[in-house]
């Protein structure tokens, strides 16, 4: 076993903005993402923008200067209008070819 | 009349789920089987609507169409008017309210129509054509109106815009619209002799799953009653008048244009009802500015339980009126 270290990005915002998010993240270059559907509470209560109060997790592992970059993104794009955070942490991986693709300019 | 619509099973369930929120039950639905509600709805809606359409001829359904149209690029208009100026609300925020207004909640109509059906007057069975002819037009009026105004905010904030061309695929592609156009496709090609073998499934279950879907709609609204407090009184005034408003001209544009007291009431309810499914997505990802509380409390908190327990037997009323 020889682990590399990544980053696991982490999004969780409105469901309305979910294709927009992966589309982000893919156009970066993160190779694939995990998508869940999710309930909760935040810093302004509950979920209030879906009619049953769902909220999207996407997850993605990228090496950390996609990561940093996913993010900065998504703080420009959607901070000021829509309920989402956004935080990475180190993670080790195995297999980390599975995780680098040609990054792309957006 | 009121009375009875009040003890019918689908404000009886309706009821029954704003009930379980307000003792704070721990009841509510999977979210896979309220998906599997409204897909078996929307499709058994559509093919049923498809297999009366392919029994008549296109002259029976232009003039009823024409007026659905016309109402489609009325409605969005005239709430937005009233919201902005009986109601004072932002420009941004009236946009948005007035794309939910003119477009259409499919759970309103099938309770119209089911309440009609009741009271003795089935409605014509190409009524779920018309549904789709209103469902966009007023969310794209609306949004156009909230557009200049936004696209203005947006250079300053240097958000990217969606294009018109965008917000059209994502109305025309949601999968309520897929299932309800395709399923009269269905319904239309293979005809009442193809649609016998599946009619049983199609229609002997569906009364029963739409109390299903309305309990779940009574427990989406009861845990926004909350909400209320937030949006104040003239919204919570402008959530009943502006369906008044529209299920009247709705009723006597159906009238005018030969539907029966039934389809008449239907495409009433249908002009009063706020859509809660197509337009949000549409709306938050165009306007983005616009207040969520406003246009979900609206649609879910005061119109739909309004239309459903006041309005059906009102818009019936003056169907029955014009009528005779």
């Amino acid at each position: 076993m020889n682990p590399s270290k990544m980053k696991l990005v982490t999004v969780v915002c409105e469901v309305a903005l979910t294709s927009k998010i992966v589309e982000l993240a893919k156009s970066l270059g993160a190779s694939g993402f995990t998508l869940t559907d999710v309930g909760g509470e935040g810093s302004e209560g509950r979920a209030f923008d879906d009619a049953h109060d769902r909220k999207s997790k996407i997850e993605f592992v990228c090496p950390a200067p996609l990561a940093s970059r996913a993010m900065k993104e998504i703080q420009d794009r959607y901070f000021s209008d829509y309920s989402v955070i956004t935080y990475s942490i180190d993670v080790e991986v195995l297999r980390v070819g599975k995780f680098k693709k040609e990054v792309s300019r957006v | 009349m009121l009375r009875s619509n009040l003890l019918s099973p689908l404000v009886l369930a309706f009821f029954l789920g704003v009930g379980a929120k307000l003792i704070r039950s721990e009841l509510s639905l999977p979210k896979d089987l309220y998906s599997s509600l409204s897909l078996y709805l929307l499709l058994a809606l559509g093919i049923h609507g498809g297999v009366e359409l392919s029994e008549r001829t296109f002259e029976a359904i232009a003039v009823p169409a024409g007026a659905t149209i016309l109402l489609g690029c009325i409605t969005p208009l005239s709430a937005y008017f009233l919201l902005r100026k009986a109601g004072r609300f932002s420009r941004i925020d009236s946009a948005a309210l007035a794309a939910h207004y003119g477009s259409v909640s499919a759970v309103t109509y099938m309770a119209a129509s089911q309440f009609a059906t009741r009271m003795g007057a089935t409605p014509e069975g190409y009524m779920p054509t018309l549904l789709t002819l209103l469902e966009s037009p007023g969310i794209h009026i609306a949004l156009a109106l909230g557009a200049i105004k936004a696209s203005k905010a947006a250079k300053e904030s240097g958000a990217p815009r969606r294009s018109t061309g965008e917000i059209l695929h994502e109305i025309l592609t949601a999968r309520s619209m897929v299932l309800l156009v395709g399923g009269l496709l269905i319904g239309f090609l293979m005809g009442a002799e193809g649609y016998a073998p599946t009619k049983p499934f199609f229609e002997g279950g569906f009364k029963g799953a739409l109390v299903l879907f309305l309990l779940e709609m009574g427990l989406i609204a009861g845990a926004r009653l909350s909400d209320l407090k937030k949006v104040g009184l003239r919204l919570v005034s402008l959530g009943v008048a502006i369906p008044i408003l529209h299920g009247s001209l709705g009723v006597l544009l159906g009238h005018y244009a030969g539907l029966s007291v039934g389809g008449a009431t239907v495409l009433g309810t249908m002009a009063a009802s706020a859509s809660y499914i197509a337009a949000p997505p549409a709306v938050r990802m165009t306007l983005p500015e616009a207040n969520p509380t406003y246009y979900l409390t609206a649609s879910l908190v005061v119109t739909f339980p309004f239309n459903l327990v006041v309005g059906i037997p009102l818009y019936y009323k003056v169907a029955t009126i014009l009528a005779s």
